[in-house]
C-alpha cells in the first residue's frame, strides 16, 4: 500500500489522513500498489467523494485494460478522483469521428490515443523490408494521416487534452544489423513516424506526446514488452512498462492541473558536495570532475537545467554562512555559483523556519517549494511539520542522486516561455533593485526613478501559453482563482463579448515580461472582470493600479454602464483584499466567500499612479 | 517459497475490487462478478509481480479459479499454506 493511503478494509494498519501531497512523495509504486489504489477507490468510494473528478478516456488498438488501475492510481496521487472510459478495441477513428460516441459522452478531461504501430500500420511494423521506397513513404504518411484525423476529431469535438502515444523502436529491425544506418531502414521509418507525431502534437492545441519510445528504451524492450501477453491477448506491456506509462500520464495530469512547483531548495553537505564543509574544509569536500565528486557535480548540473527552465534556486543548510559562500565563490569543482541562488539560508536555524522564510522572501507559497536533503531527519522534520513542501530524500548512492532529481516530475511544465528561461536573471535584478531602494527617502521617489512601464494589450495568440501558465500558477494575487484550460482561454480571447488582456511590465533595470492577466466579459449592460491576477514579482510598484485604471477605461469605452470586479476568497489570496476598494469600486454584494464590487460610468476610470507610464494597444 | 491463503485471496479481491469475503474457496470466473477475461490479465500480472513467478502461455489465461491458481503457483514452487 502506498504511503499515505491506508485502507480500513484492506489492511490492518490504522488509517492515515488522505493528503494528496503525501502520495506524491511516496516515490515509485509497484503494479500491485496501483491495484490496491484502484480497489480502494471502488470499495471505499465515500472517502473520495469530495475530491475533484478527473475523467480520462483511452482510445486504442491494443488491450489497454491492464493499464487502467495504474492510470486511476496516478490520478489519485494527484489528489483527484478518476473516472475512466476505455473505447472499443481498435475503434479509435470511428469513435473519435462520431460526435455522439461514448468517448465524448464520457466528457473526458483527457483523451489518450494509443495506436500500436504494428497494428495501425502493418506495412511499417511488420512487412517493412518487403516495401519499395514509394510504398514505404506512403505507409508512413498514411499512418500519420490516421493519427492526425483522430487527433483533429478529438480537438473538434472536445476541449480534452490529447496524449498521443508514439512508437517504440523495433527490437529486431527488419534489415538486421545494418538497419539503423539505412535511409530506408525500419528504425528510420519509426523515427520518421514519431517525428511526424511530434509535429501533430505541436500543431494541435492542448496535445502532447506520451513518449512510449523513451519509456520503453529506458526499461529495455525485453523487460517492457510481454511477448506472451502481446501474442495471446494483444496486451503488450509488462508490469514495469505499465507503471512507467501510467506514471508519465500522471505527470501530465499534475502539470495540466498546474501543480507545478516553483522553487528548488537545496541542502549543502552531502547534497551539493560530498562531505561536511565545516569539518573537512573547502579543500576537503568532494565535488568536481573526479569520482566521487563527479556525482555531486552531475547533481548540480541537473539543478542548473531546472534553473534554465525557470525554477528558482535556494539554499537551506546547517552551516556557517561564510563556508557556503566560500564554496560557491571559490571551489573550482562547483557548477552552482552564488548568482544562481535567489535566497541563501546557511545558518543553524530549524530548516522548517528557513523554508518559511525562503517562501516569504520570494513572495511564493510554501507549497511551491521542493526541498532536497540527504538527511532522513531533516526530510521527516519537513514532511511532518510543513507537509505542503514537496521533499526529495536523496537515498542510495550519490551517483543516483542526479537522476532522482531529474525524475521527480515535480517541476514538469507544459510550456516553456521566454520568461521561464530568464527567471534566474530577473531575480538577480530584483536584488539590485532592493539595493537602489536604500538610496531614496520615500517610496514614490524611488518608484519614479525606476521608469516603470505598464504595457497593456489584448493577449496575442503566441502569448496564450504564457497566459495560461500564469493563470495556473498564480495563487496570492488572484481575484477569483479560476483554473481555466488553455482551450477556455482561447475561446474567451476569440469571443466578441469577452476580452483576455495581458499586462507586461518593465523598468530601467529589467523587463519583467508578461506578469498580469485580466478577463473581461460583457454581462448585460455591464462588463465584468471575471479574472484578474498578477505575478507577485510585479506587485507593490503601482503597476496593478495602472492595470485596473486601463481596464476600467477600456470597459467604459466599450459602452459599459458599470464595471464589476469579482473577488472569491481562497486560503491563499488574502493579498487581494481591498484591491477593488482602493480602485474606487463599491461593494454591492457579499456572500460567504464571494464579493462583487462595482464602479459606475460617471465615476470614470480608476485612478492611475503618476509614476507608471501606460502604453499598449487594446484593439 | 510459501504464501498464505489469506494473502492470495486478498490479492484476488483487490484486483477484482470486491470485499475479501467474496473470494470463497470455490471462487472462479464463473462465481465472482467482474472476473472476466480482461480482469484475468490484471490478475496474472499482479500474481506474477507479487510472487515472482512467470506463467506460461498455456497457463496465463486458463487459471481462472482459486483452485487452478493454487495449482499453477505450486508448479512454480510457490506453496499456498492454509
Amino acid at each position: 500500500m502506498p504511503e499515505g493511503l491506508a485502507s480500513e478494509s484492506l489492511s490492518d494498519s490504522p488509517p492515515r489522513p488522505a493528503a494528496p501531497n503525501h502520495f506524491l512523495m511516496g516515490g515509485r509504486l509497484s503494479y500491485r500498489d496501483y491495484i490496491d489504489l484502484a480497489a480502494l477507490l471502488s470499495l471505499e468510494a465515500s472517502r473520495f467523494e469530495d475530491w475533484p473528478e478527473y475523467r480520462i478516456a483511452v482510445v486504442r488498438n491494443i488491450t489497454i485494460e491492464p493499464l487502467t488501475p495504474v492510470i486511476s492510481g496516478e490520478v489519485m496521487r494527484s489528489g483527484l478522483r478518476p473516472t475512466l472510459h476505455v473505447g472499443n478495441f481498435d475503434s479509435a477513428a470511428a469513435e473519435t469521428l462520431d460526435p455522439k460516441s461514448a468517448v465524448y459522452a464520457a466528457k473526458p478531461d483527457m483523451v489518450v490515443v494509443v495506436q500500436w504501430l504494428e497494428t495501425a500500420s502493418p506495412a511499417i511494423g511488420v512487412r517493412h523490408v518487403r516495401l519499395s521506397s514509394e510504398e514505404r513513404s506512403a505507409a508512413i504518411s498514411s499512418a500519420l494521416a490516421q493519427v492526425r484525423s483522430i487527433v483533429q476529431a478529438i480537438r473538434a469535438n472536445s476541449n480534452a487534452v490529447v496524449l498521443i502515444a508514439n512508437a517504440p523502436l523495433p527490437p529486431a529491425p527488419t534489415l538486421g544489423i545494418l538497419d539503423p544506418q539505412l535511409e530506408d531502414g525500419q528504425t528510420a521509418a519509426v523515427l520518421e513516424y514519431n517525428k511526424g507525431l511530434a509535429l501533430i502534437a505541436r500543431e494541435t492545441a492542448n496535445a502532447y506526446i506520451l513518449d512510449l519510445m523513451g519509456l520503453i528504451a529506458r526499461i529495455g524492450w525485453d523487460s517492457a514488452i510481454d511477448a506472451r501477453m502481446l501474442a495471446m491477448a494483444r496486451a503488450p506491456f509488462s508490469q514495469k512498462a505499465l507503471t512507467a506509462i501510467g506514471e508519465q500520464i500522471g505527470r501530465f495530469v499534475r502539470a495540466l492541473r498546474a501543480k507545478t512547483r516553483k522553487c528548488l531548495v537545496l541542502d549543502c553537505d552531502n547534497t551539493l558536495w560530498g562531505g561536511v564543509v565545516g569539518e573537512d574544509g573547502v579543500a576537503g569536500v568532494k565535488v568536481g570532475t573526479a569520482f566521487p565528486g563527479s556525482a555531486y557535480r552531475e547533481f548540480q548540473e541537473r539543478a542548473l537545467d531546472l534553473a534554465a527552465r525557470g525554477v528558482i534556486l535556494a539554499i537551506n543548510s546547517k552551516n556557517n554562512y561564510a563556508d557556503v559562500i566560500e564554496m560557491l565563490s571559490k571551489h573550482d569543482g562547483m557548477a552552482l555559483r552564488e548568482s544562481h541562488f535567489a535566497v541563501i539560508k546557511a545558518n543553524w536555524n530549524d530548516k522548517v523556519e528557513n523554508l518559511k522564510a525562503i517562501a516569504r522572501e520570494l513572495n511564493i507559497g510554501v507549497d511551491s517549494l521542493v526541498f532536497v536533503d540527504d538527511s532522513v531527519f531533516e526530510i521527516e522534520n519537513v514532511r511532518s511539520r510543513l507537509p505542503e513542501v514537496a521533499t526529495i530524500h536523496l537515498t542510495g548512492k550519490p551517483a543516483e542522486h542526479a537522476v532522482q532529481l531529474a525524475d521527480s516530475g515535480l517541476f514538469d511544465g507544459l510550456a516553456l516561455s521566454s520568461e521561464d528561461r530568464e527567471r534566474t536573471a530577473m531575480y538577480a535584478a530584483e536584488r539590485m533593485r532592493n539595493d537602489i531602494k536604500g538610496s531614496y527617502d520615500n517610496i514614490e521617489d524611488y518608484l519614479a526613478s525606476l521608469g516603470l512601464v505598464a504595457d497593456i494589450a489584448m493577449v496575442s495568440p503566441i502569448e496564450r501559453s504564457r497566459a495560461f501558465q500564469l493563470m495556473g500558477k498564480t495563487n496570492q494575487f488572484n481575484m477569483t482563482t479560476r483554473r481555466l484550460t488553455e482551450g477556455d482561454v482561447a475561446l474567451l480571447a476569440d469571443g466578441d463579448d469577452s476580452w483576455v488582456v495581458r499586462l507586461r511590465a518593465r523598468d530601467c533595470i529589467s523587463d519583467l515580461g508578461l506578469v498580469g492577466i485580466a478577463i473581461l466579459q460583457r454581462a448585460g449592460d455591464d462588463i465584468e472582470i471575471s479574472d484578474l491576477l498578477m505575478s507577485c514579482r510585479a506587485l507593490g510598484r503601482g503597476v496593478e493600479s495602472a492595470f485596473i485604471a486601463r481596464l476600467t477605461e477600456f470597459a467604459f469605452a466599450q459602452g459599459a454602464a458599470k464595471v464589476a470586479g469579482l473577488y472569491c476568497r481562497t486560503s491563499k489570496n488574502a493579498l487581494c483584499i481591498g484591491f477593488y476598494e482602493k480602485a474606487g469600486f463599491d461593494l454591492v454584494s457579499k456572500d460567504l466567500d464571494n464579493e462583487r464590487w462595482e464602479r459606475a460610468r460617471d465615476a470614470g476610470a480608476s485612478p492611475a499612479p503618476a509614476w507608471v507610464k501606460i502604453e499598449g494597444d487594446m484593439q | 517459497m510459501s504464501i498464505s491463503e489469506v494473502d492470495l485471496r486478498g490479492l484476488l479481491a483487490r484486483t477484482l475490487a470486491v470485499p475479501p469475503s467474496e473470494i470463497g474457496a470455490d471462487a472462479s470466473m464463473d462465481t465472482v462478478e467482474g472476473w472476466d477475461s480482461l480482469k484475468q490479465l490484471q490478475i496474472v500480472l499482479a500474481l506474477e509481480e507479487a510472487y515472482g513467478v512467470s506463467f506460461g502461455e498455456d497457463e496465463a489465461l486458463d487459471i481462472t479459479s482459486l483452485d487452478l491458481i493454487r495449482e499453477a503457483l505450486k508448479r512454480h514452487k510457490v506453496q499456498v499454506g492454509r
